[in-house]
C-alpha cells in the first residue's frame, strides 16, 4: 500500500495542476473504488453484464441536492440535474473511480483533495449519495479609526495546516478591499488567522495602515485562531491603527548592490511588519529606505546571495523623526549538517535507510513566521551531505512517520531534540545535528467499526512518548474495516479512527478533546503485534 | 507640462531604478519662503473636499532634466474645510498631486495626461490655487453562466476608448485595468476618471475543464466527451457579443456609478491537434516531453495565455481542447523544442491540425539600422506596435517577449537582428537613446508607409534610417499681456495628413507662469499654437484643427535645435 503522505502529495500536485489548467479553485474529487456489480445486488465476484451506476449529489451540511455538479466515472462525465441526480448506464468496467466536482464545494470536511468512500461488495447498493461540503466565507470591512472605509487594502486568510510531520500557516485566500472597504474570501473550512497588510494609507500621504490581525494576538507565541465550518459565513470588521510614519534609511556591510534584502520589523509589543523597501541614495552608497511609525523595532534583513542565504538583525528606535545610519551586518545563515547513525541493536534484514526518507523538518515556533520560513527542510550541500540552513530562532525537529525505520534519538550539542527545542542565536552555528535511527519496531492492527459495523477508516496514532514523528497515519481502505500498521516505534500512543481524513495539529491536546470517548491508549513494545479495534468517529461528529 | 507619455515611460524604464536622486538645488534662497496654498474642491459642485492628501514634487525642466529620477516629495494633508498650505524648500516648478476618498487622484488642473506645474520664483514665491478633483466613477457587475450561476475567476478587462486622431489614425483602446470575479461572480472597477469605456470578459467553463481533466500523458482510450460538456465561452464584450465592433461604449461622467452584468453562453469548443517538431525531441534515445503554450492574439486588447486541456495521443500528437474560435499563437515548451511560434486561426467546426515542424506563419523580420554610430545602433531597441491593440508584439530572436517594463538589449556586436511577429501592420517605435529618431524606412519583402510597416509571413527586411538630435521648443504663452495658464499648446507637423510623414502632433499644457516645454521633438516644419482654456476643443477633428493652425506660428526645427518661441494664445 502506498503510504498515506505520498497519496496526499500526489493529489495535491494533481490538484495544483488542475487549477493551473482550469482556474477552478474550490473543486475537488471523490476517488472511490466501485465494484460494478453493486446495482445487481449480487455477491458474485464476476459481474453479470453492464451495470448502471446512479445516485445523487447532496450538500453535506444542508442535505439539499446539488444541481449542475460534474460527476465523472472512467472518462465519462455528466452534470447532475435539478434534483442532484446522476445516472451512468452501460458501465462495463469491473471497477473505476467516481469523482464529483462543483465550484464552491469541497469533497471532504477539511477541504483536502479527496475523500474515499468504500462499498460493501455483496450487499445491495443503496442509492449512491455523494456528499459535497460547501466552502466557508470570510467577509468584513476595513475601517479607519475615523470611521472612513479603507479601500484597496490587501487582506489574507492564513490557514493552519498540518502536513503529517509539521504544522504551518499557508495563505488560503487573499483579496483587496473594494471601494467601500469590504472584503470577501471563500476558503476551505478550518482554523484561520485573518491579516491585513502593512501599507501606506494613501499615495503621497505620510501615514501607514498598520496590520490588523484576527484573532488579536495576546502574545507573540500563541496559536490562537478562528475556526470556520463548512458552509459558514463569518464577518470581521478590522479596524487597523493608522499612524504617522517616518523614513528609515539603512545600509549593509555588503552594500545593497546585490539587490534589496527583505526586511521585517518586529515591534517591542511583538507585532510584525513586512516592509516595502525602496532604493535610496546613489548606486555606490546604496541603501534601503522604508517607513516605520514611532517605536522600537528589531529589524531582520535577509538576502539570497549566490553563496547562500544571509541575514542580519539590528534594532532601531524611531522617535517622531526620520532615522538614518542603520547598518545591517549581513552574515551567512548558519548551516547545520545532519549526521545519521544506525542504532547498534538493529537487525540487518531491512535495507539501510536514507536520511531523506524521514521527511525531517525544523518547525519554526514563531506562530507568525513567514510562510516560507514556517518549516525548514534539509538541503543537499555541494559535498552531497544534507544540512539545515537555520536563521536565528527557536525550532522543533519534526519527522514523518513511515517505513521500517524511525528516529530513536536526535541531538544538537547537549540538546535532546526529541524533548527540547533547537534554539539558534545570531552568529551561532556549525554544529551537526545527530540522528540515531532504528528498525526495532512493533506492529498494530485491528478493525474499525461504526455503530458495530466494520467501516473504511483513517487511523491516527499519536505518540505520548517524546518523538520527532507527530502522528502515524493509516488509511484502512477496506470494506471490512481492517487497518494494519506494519511498523510502529515502541512507546505509548493515543489511537483514534475517523470516517474521513482528519488533518489537524495532533500535538495540541485540544485536537482530540471532542472525541475523548473514542480515544484508546496503547503501549507497544519491540516485536509485539497487538490487536486494537477502534470505534470510528463518524463524519457528522468531525464537523465541529 | 506633459506628465506622462510613452516616451517618458520608456525613458524611466531605461534608467536604473536606483539612480541617484541628485538634487541641483544647493543654493538656498536667502530669505524668501516658498509656499503653495489653496482649497481642494469637487469639480461636481464646487464644495470643499475635507481631509485630502497632497504631494508636491519639484520638476526639473529641460529635456535632460526629465530623465532624472523623481525628486523627493513633500506630503501634506488638507484640513476639514479642504484648505492646504504647503511650505516648500525652494523656488522652481512644482507638480502638485492630490487624492481624496471618492475622488480620482489628479495633478493640478489635469487634462488627459497633462497638467499645470506651479512655478515659484523669488519675485512670486507663493501661489494660491482652487484645486478641483473629479468624483470617481465606478463600474460594478456580475458574471453569470448559462444556468444563472456565478462564474468565478472570470477576467474582466476595462478598455478606455479614445477618439480618432486628426491624422486619421484610430488610437488603440487602451487597456486600463482588469479585475477578477469573486465567488458570487461579482467584480468592481473604481477610481475611474470620466470617459468612454468598453468591457470584455474571458472565462473558462468550469465543468468543461474539469471533465477533460486528466494527466497530460494519460492514454485517451476513453469514450469521447459528451458534446454538451466540450464547450468554451467566447471572449464576450459588454453587453453580450463576441464581436468587438458591436461592443457598447459606456460613457461615464464624473461620479457615475454603473452596473454592467454579463451572462456567458457556451459554444462548442474547438479542438486543435498539435504535431510537435520532432527535430530535437529525442535525447538519450528517449522522447522528451514538450508542452504547448497557447496565447490568443486579439484585436482591441491583448489577452494573456489561454487555459486549455491537452492530452498526448499514442502517435505523439497533442490534442488541445477547450478553445473558443479565434486566432492563436502556439509555442512548444520543453527540452529540444524550437522556440519558433506558429500562428493558427481556429475556426468553429472540425478539428484542425498544426504541424510545428512545418508551420511558419510568423513574420520573421530582419532589422538593420543605419545613419548612426554602431554603438548607438546597438543601444536601440525596435518595437513593432500593433496599431489595433497598442500591444508591443516584438520579441527577440530567442522567442521571449519584450514584456512591458522588461529591459532587453540587443546582443552586442550585431548590426542587425531578427524579430518574430504575427504578420500584419505595425507602427515602428525606437527605444533607446532618447535623442535618436527615425527619418525613414525602406523595406524588402514588406511594405513601409511613414512610421507604419506591413510585414508578411516568412522573411522580410526593414532598413531603419535613424538620425541623432531631437529638438526642443519652449516659451511662454500670453493672452492680453498676461500669462495664459492651463492653455493647450499644440505643435502640428506641416506635413499633417501626409501618410509618408514620420512626425506626429505634440502637445503640452502651460504652467502657472504661462510657460510650456516640448522636449524630444522630431526635427521638421511645424505650426505652434496655444489655445487659451482650450481643453474642450475637439482638436482631433481635422477641420477644427485647421481653423487653429491658421492662427498659429510656423516654426522650423533643425536637428538638435533648442527654440524659444513666445506666443500669443488664441481664444477657443
Amino acid at each position: 500500500m502506498r503510504p498515506d503522505w505520498l497519496c496526499t502529495r500526489f493529489r495535491l500536485r494533481f490538484l495544483r495542476r488542475a487549477c493551473f489548467f482550469c482556474g477552478l479553485v474550490a473543486a475537488g474529487a471523490y476517488a472511490a473504488s466501485l465494484p460494478a456489480q453493486m446495482q445487481n445486488g449480487s455477491s458474485s465476484e464476476t459481474p453479470s453484464g453492464p451495470a448502471t451506476i446512479s445516485g445523487r449529489v447532496v450538500n453535506a451540511m444542508t442535505g439539499l441536492p446539488v444541481p449542475r455538479a460534474l460527476v465523472r466515472i472512467n472518462g465519462r462525465a455528466l452534470l447532475t440535474g435539478s434534483e442532484g441526480k446522476f445516472d451512468f448506464d452501460q458501465v462495463t468496467e469491473p471497477q473505476g473511480s467516481l469523482q464529483v466536482t462543483k465550484p464552491g464545494f469541497y469533497p471532504s470536511i477539511d477541504g483536502s483533495g479527496s475523500a474515499a468512500i468504500s462499498w460493501k461488495a455483496g450487499q445491495a447498493a443503496p442509492a449512491l449519495e455523494l456528499r459535497l461540503y460547501p466552502e466557508a466565507i470570510f467577509t468584513g470591512t476595513m475601517v479607519a479609526p475615523d470611521g472612513d472605509p479603507l479601500p484597496h487594502v490587501m487582506v489574507s486568510a492564513r490557514r493552519s495546516v498540518f502536513d503529517g510531520s509539521s504544522h504551518g500557516w499557508t495563505v488560503a485566500a487573499q483579496t483587496q478591499t473594494d471601494s467601500h472597504g469590504r472584503f470577501r474570501m471563500a476558503v476551505p473550512p478550518g482554523d484561520y488567522k485573518l491579516e491585513s497588510m502593512y501599507m501606506p494609507h494613501a499615495s503621497g500621504s505620510n501615514e501607514v495602515v498598520l496590520p490588523a490581525i484576527v484573532p488579536i494576538q495576546s502574545s507573540s507565541n500563541t496559536s490562537d485562531s478562528v475556526h470556520i465550518r463548512s458552509g459558514e459565513e463569518q464577518r470581521f470588521d478590522l479596524r487597523p491603527a493608522i499612524s504617522r510614519s517616518y523614513s528609515v534609511t539603512a545600509t549593509s556591510n555588503a552594500g545593497m548592490g546585490r539587490g534589496f534584502p527583505r526586511i521585517t520589523a518586529r515591534s517591542s509589543n511583538g507585532g510584525k511588519l513586512t516592509l516595502s523597501v525602496r532604493a535610496s541614495g546613489s548606486e555606490t552608497s546604496g541603501g534601503a529606505k522604508f517607513e516605520l511609525p514611532s517605536g522600537t523595532y528589531t529589524l531582520t534583513a535577509s538576502a539570497i546571495t549566490p553563496e547562500g542565504p544571509e541575514q542580519a538583525e539590528t534594532t532601531v528606535t524611531v522617535a517622531d523623526h526620520d532615522v538614518t545610519g542603520v547598518v545591517f551586518h549581513l552574515a551567512p545563515v548558519p548551516s547545520l549538517p545532519v549526521e545519521m547513525l544506525v542504532d547498534g541493536a538493529t537487525t540487518s534484514d531491512n535495507q539501510q535507510p536514507n536520511l531523506q526518507q524521514f521527511g525531517l523538518t525544523l518547525e519554526n515556533n514563531q506562530s507568525d513566521a513567514e510562510v516560507l520560513n514556517s518549516s525548514i527542510r534539509m538541503i543537499a550541500q555541494r559535498d552531497r551531505t544534507l544540512a539545515f540552513t537555520v536563521p536565528p530562532g527557536s525550532y522543533r525537529l519534526r519527522a514523518r512517520g513511515n517505513g521500517a525505520w524511525y528516529i530513536k534519538s536526535a541531538s544538537y550539542g547537549a540538546s535532546d531534540l526529541l524533548r527540547q527545542d533547537l534554539t539558534m542565536g545570531p552568529g551561532v552555528g556549525g554544529m551537526p545535528i545527530r540522528i540515531t535511527v532504528s528498525d526495532q519496531t512493533a506492529s498494530l492492527q485491528g478493525v474499525c467499526r461504526l455503530s458495530g459495523a466494520p467501516i473504511d477508516c483513517w487511523v491516527y496514532l499519536i505518540p505520548t512518548t517524546p518523538r520527532a514523528e507527530t502522528v502515524f497515519i493509516q488509511h484502512g481502505n477496506s470494506a471490512r474495516g481492517i487497518y494494519n500498521y506494519a511498523y510502529v516505534p515502541p512507546g505509548t500512543y493515543q489511537a483514534i479512527a475517523f470516517e474521513q481524513r482528519y488533518s489537524a495539529d495532533y500535538r495540541d491536546p485540544a485536537t482530540l478533546a471532542p472525541f475523548a470517548s473514542r480515544v484508546r491508549a496503547v503501549t507497544l513494545n519491540v516485536g509485539e503485534k497487538p490487536t486494537l479495534d477502534l470505534d470510528v468517529v463518524p463524519a457528522a461528529e468531525m464537523m465541529r | 507640462m506633459k506628465l506622462t507619455s510613452l516616451l517618458r515611460i520608456l525613458l524611466a524604464m531605461l534608467l536604473p531604478a536606483c539612480l541617484a536622486a541628485t538634487q541641483a538645488q544647493t543654493k538656498a534662497a536667502p530669505v524668501t519662503s516658498f509656499s503653495i496654498t489653496g482649497t481642494l474642491i469637487s469639480s461636481a459642485n464646487g464644495a470643499p473636499i475635507p481631509h485630502g492628501h497632497l504631494t508636491a514634487t519639484l520638476v526639473s525642466r529641460g529635456s535632460a532634466a526629465s530623465r532624472q529620477s523623481p525628486a523627493p516629495a513633500v506630503p501634506f494633508d488638507a484640513d476639514d474645510s479642504g484648505r492646504f498650505s504647503i511650505s516648500l524648500p525652494s523656488a522652481g516648478m512644482w507638480r502638485l498631486v492630490a487624492n481624496a476618498r471618492g475622488y480620482v487622484t489628479q495633478a493640478y488642473d489635469e487634462h488627459e495626461t497633462f497638467s499645470s506645474g506651479i512655478v515659484l520664483t523669488a519675485a512670486s514665491p507663493s501661489a494660491d490655487l482652487r484645486f478641483q478633483l473629479s468624483p470617481e466613477s465606478v463600474i460594478t457587475g456580475t458574471v453569470l453562466d448559462e444556468a444563472g450561476e456565478p462564474v468565478r475567476n472570470a477576467r474582466i478587462s476595462l478598455l478606455a476608448v479614445r477618439p480618432p486622431r486628426p491624422d486619421s489614425v484610430q488610437p488603440p483602446a487602451r487597456a486600463r485595468a482588469s479585475a477578477s470575479t469573486d465567488d458570487r461572480g461579482a467584480y468592481e472597477f473604481d477610481d475611474l476618471p470620466q470617459g468612454d469605456y468598453r468591457l470584455n470578459v474571458q472565462a473558462q467553463v468550469w465543468y468543461a475543464m474539469a471533465a477533460q481533466q486528466k494527466s497530460f500523458n494519460a492514454a485517451t482510450g476513453h469514450a469521447p466527451l459528451d458534446p454538451s460538456l466540450d464547450v468554451a465561452y467566447p471572449q464576450t464584450w459588454y453587453p453580450g457579443t463576441d464581436n468587438p465592433a458591436e461592443a457598447e461604449t459606456l460613457s461615464l461622467r464624473a461620479g457615475d456609478s454603473r452596473q454592467a452584468d454579463f451572462q456567458l453562453l457556451p459554444i462548442p469548443s474547438v479542438h486543435l491537434r498539435i504535431l510537435p517538431d520532432t527535430g530535437g525531441t529525442v535525447a538519450n534515445g528517449r522522447r522528451m516531453q514538450s508542452y504547448p503554450m497557447i496565447e490568443r492574439v486579439t484585436a482591441g486588447g491583448g489577452v494573456g495565455f489561454t487555459p486549455f486541456s491537452a492530452h498526448v495521443d499514442p502517435q505523439g500528437g497533442i490534442d488541445v481542447g477547450g478553445l473558443a474560435p479565434g486566432r492563436y499563437e502556439v509555442r512548444m515548451q520543453g527540452p529540444g523544442q524550437a522556440i519558433k511560434p506558429a500562428l493558427i486561426e481556429v475556426t468553429a467546426g472540425s478539428a484542425q491540425t498544426l504541424d510545428m515542424g512545418t508551420a511558419s506563419t510568423m513574420a520573421s523580420v530582419s532589422i538593420h539600422i543605419d545613419g548612426i554610430s554602431e554603438s548607438d545602433a546597438n543601444s536601440v531597441r525596435v518595437s513593432l506596435i500593433d496599431p489595433e491593440s497598442g500591444r508591443n508584439t516584438t520579441r527577440d530572436g530567442g522567442g521571449a517577449y519584450f514584456l512591458s517594463g522588461a529591459l532587453l538589449r540587443q546582443r552586442r556586436g550585431t548590426s542587425s537582428h531578427i524579430i518574430e511577429v504575427p504578420p500584419g501592420r505595425y507602427e515602428v517605435v525606437l527605444n533607446g537613446k532618447p535623442n535618436l529618431y527615425l527619418t525613414g524606412i525602406t523595406a524588402q519583402s514588406a511594405e513601409a508607409v511613414g512610421r507604419f510597416v506591413t510585414v508578411p509571413s516568412g522573411n522580410s527586411t526593414l532598413n531603419l534610417h535613424v538620425a541623432d538630435g531631437r529638438a526642443t521648443v519652449t516659451g511662454i504663452a500670453t493672452m492680453d499681456g498676461k500669462p495664459s495658464v492651463g492653455a493647450m499648446v499644440l505643435l502640428v507637423p506641416a506635413t499633417l495628413g501626409n501618410p509618408d510623414s514620420l512626425n506626429i502632433i505634440r502637445r503640452d499644457q502651460t504652467n502657472t507662469d504661462g510657460s510650456f516645454d516640448l522636449n524630444d521633438v522630431l526635427p521638421g516644419q511645424y505650426i505652434l499654437v496655444a489655445i487659451d482654456r482650450g481643453w474642450q476643443v475637439n482638436w482631433k477633428d481635422p477641420s477644427t484643427l485647421r481653423g487653429y493652425i491658421m492662427r498659429g506660428v510656423p516654426v522650423e526645427l533643425a536637428s538638435t535645435a533648442s527654440l524659444k518661441e513666445n506666443i500669443e494664445a488664441v481664444a477657443p
